[in-house]
């Protein structure tokens, strides 16, 4: 039964639970639509943003997102938390966005170079090729080397590290979100790391530089 | 445990992510082996550094334009 008062102020609307929040929301209240979009457009977006790294996509599918959440707010599970169902649709928009791209003409990250056989991904390479123009080991380790290292792991590697690290997920919920077993997601997470030190090692990085805080 | 039944639960102990039981067990191995060590702290700084490499940046106006737009057109119909 419904404990949410009818048309609560903002103040309240403020103070409600995510739940009792899709509850209203589920009765076409605005304002509360409102609240939810306050308090999870700035995470979403930015999410989205990091896998899509393109404006225009990052803003359809963050609006899409919370279309869903209004059309489908009726049939929200209460047992289930709003940030995981809002992330699960996002990351089902991300996915479909890229499987639309893949009509068109663009190289993954993923793919083996030359004739394949040594194992190598263009992301390997691009990583390579970076390195040459990278200063100093010391001063490597900053905010765009990393985002440029995580923006070449393979995109089902980088979507649970965003989870994880980023949204600060836990496993099960990232488990839940992208729709895979613990163990896959645990396992996407551990290649993930190994690449992203493997980088790192063929730039020069000692490792002991990521032990200093 | 020996190290790797241990390595492969390093990532959940340096998320925090095991079961008491099991942090304990890991914690214990960490205090007497120092690869294992060695290895929960290059994971958990590359953890921390790559947390702190993310920054968010404002949603665009547009996007909360758009969508009033589209729950307008959306009650027209």
């Amino acid at each position: 039964m419904s404990t949410v008062k009818a048309s609560p102020d903002r103040k309240e609307l403020a103070r409600l639970t995510d739940e009792q929040l899709v509850e209203l929301v589920a009765q076409g209240d605005r304002d509360a639509f409102d609240e939810v979009y306050e308090r999870y457009s700035k995470q979403l977006y930015n999410f989205v943003k990091k896998q899509v790294q393109n404006q225009e996509a990052s803003e359809d599918i963050t609006q899409e997102v919370f279309l869903r959440l209004f059309r489908s707010a009726t049939r929200f599970d209460p047992s289930r938390q709003l940030s995981s169902y809002l992330y699960k649709i996002a990351v089902n928009e991300v996915r479909r966005y890229y499987q639309k791209l893949a009509g068109k003409p663009v190289s993954s990250l993923n793919e083996p170079v030359g004739d394949g056989n040594d194992g190598r991904e263009r992301g390997d390479v691009l990583a390579a090729e970076t390195s040459a123009a990278e200063p100093a080991a010391q001063d490597r380790l900053t905010t765009g080397y990393l985002q440029g290292l995580i923006d070449r792991l393979p995109r089902e590697q980088k979507e649970v590290v965003l989870l994880k690290v980023y949204r600060e997920r836990t496993f099960e919920e990232i488990a839940e979100i992208v729709d895979a077993p613990l163990s896959t997601v645990l396992s996407r997470m551990r290649y993930a790391i190994q690449k992203l030190r493997r980088w790192m090692e063929e730039q020069g990085i000692n490792e002991d530089e990521l032990r200093k805080d | 445990m020996n190290c790797a039944r241990i390595k492969s639960k390093l990532l959940q102990f340096c998320c925090n992510e095991l079961s008491s039981v099991e942090h304990r067990v890991v914690q214990a191995h960490l205090a007497a082996c120092e690869r294992c060590h060695r290895e929960s702290q290059v994971i958990g700084g590359l953890l921390k550094r790559i947390a702190r490499s993310f920054e968010d940046g404002p949603v665009p106006t547009s996007v909360r334009k758009r969508l009033s737009v589209n729950l307008k057109d959306r009650d027209s119909l």
